[in-house]
């Protein structure tokens, strides 16, 4: 198998741990099975390569919103187009580290798009409209400021 | 005064470049902004830059080809001396690295970053100027 589980999670470790120690201070908690809050927004961004398909975030409001106003290091109050943006950086920043992670163990496994967003507001992920993925890993974080989630959905071919 | 352009998509990313430099000993530089290669050639062919700071992966252009298209620029110009270009990506694999130096990137920064590490990078390829 081109990735395997154990390594998948701990690329994603290893990324969410470089940003929360550098543009966004913010305390990794110990609980690796936290309770998630609904996914309220979505940062994705597609993959290709040895790998295909695409790695995402699953956010609440306030952690979104907390997220950003760390990274920018300004009080943020609502979810606006600057929060959406920032997420879309959070997400590029996160899938990027998990493919350096990676690829120390092999070469050039995939190459990353660019981010979006979506605002879920009770709409369905947009994944949700592809073919069932041939793998989804699901990784939960615990911050000081509430949980979310890293996915990889992989496909056998090239994303439909 | 020294003079930065700063070149990425995310317009949160260069607010947070912007941020950094205010803080440290690169505060009075002059920062122009460009959201993609096209935008940022443009700018970098209408003004005197000392650095440029650019992101990879950007729609319309990305930041390979505007180094490229950059040094291209440079080479048939009369300009007195090359801009000195860092970029500033998620791309941090040494193949990555690799490419982007031979593409005429005189530093490299790995996203995530810390305000350090910028300040400490411009100093290698700037000299300070006030």
């Amino acid at each position: 198998m081109l990735l395997e589980e154990r390594a998948f999670i701990d690329a994603v470790r290893i990324s969410v741990k470089q940003l929360f120690s550098t543009m966004i201070p913010l305390r990794i908690l110990p609980d690796v099975n936290p309770e998630l809050p609904p996914p309220e927004v979505l940062g994705t961004i597609d993959i290709h390569g040895q790998l295909n398909g695409s790695l995402s975030l699953q956010l609440s409001y306030p952690l979104a919103i907390e997220l950003a106003a760390r990274l920018l290091q300004e009080p943020l109050m609502t979810v606006n187009e600057e929060v959406l943006e920032a997420v879309a950086e959070v997400t590029n920043m996160i899938a990027g580290g998990i493919k350096t992670a990676l690829t120390q163990q092999r070469q050039d496994l995939f190459s990353i798009g660019l981010p979006q967003v979506f605002d879920l507001a009770g709409v369905q992920p947009p994944a949700h409209v592809l073919p069932p993925p041939w793998l989804h890993f699901a990784v939960p974080i615990a911050t000081e400021q509430g949980a979310f989630s890293v996915h990889a959905l992989l496909y056998r071919r090239p994303t439909p | 005064m020294t003079s930065i352009l700063i070149v990425d998509d995310s317009s949160v990313t260069r607010k947070v470049i912007k941020k950094h430099l205010s803080t440290g000993p690169y505060a009075n530089a002059h920062t122009l902004e460009a959201p993609d290669g096209e935008k940022a050639l443009e700018v970098f062919k209408s003004e005197t830059l000392d650095v440029v700071l650019s992101d990879w992966n950007m729609p319309k252009m990305n930041g390979l080809e505007f180094v490229r298209k950059l040094r291209e620029y440079e080479a048939t110009s009369a300009r007195e001396k090359p801009v000195q270009i860092i970029m500033i990506t998620t791309e941090g694999t040494i193949d990555k690295v690799t490419e982007a130096m031979e593409s005429g990137v005189n530093e490299y920064i790995v996203k995530p970053f810390t305000a350090e590490t910028l300040t400490k990078t411009l100093k290698k390829v700037v000299p300070l100027r006030v």
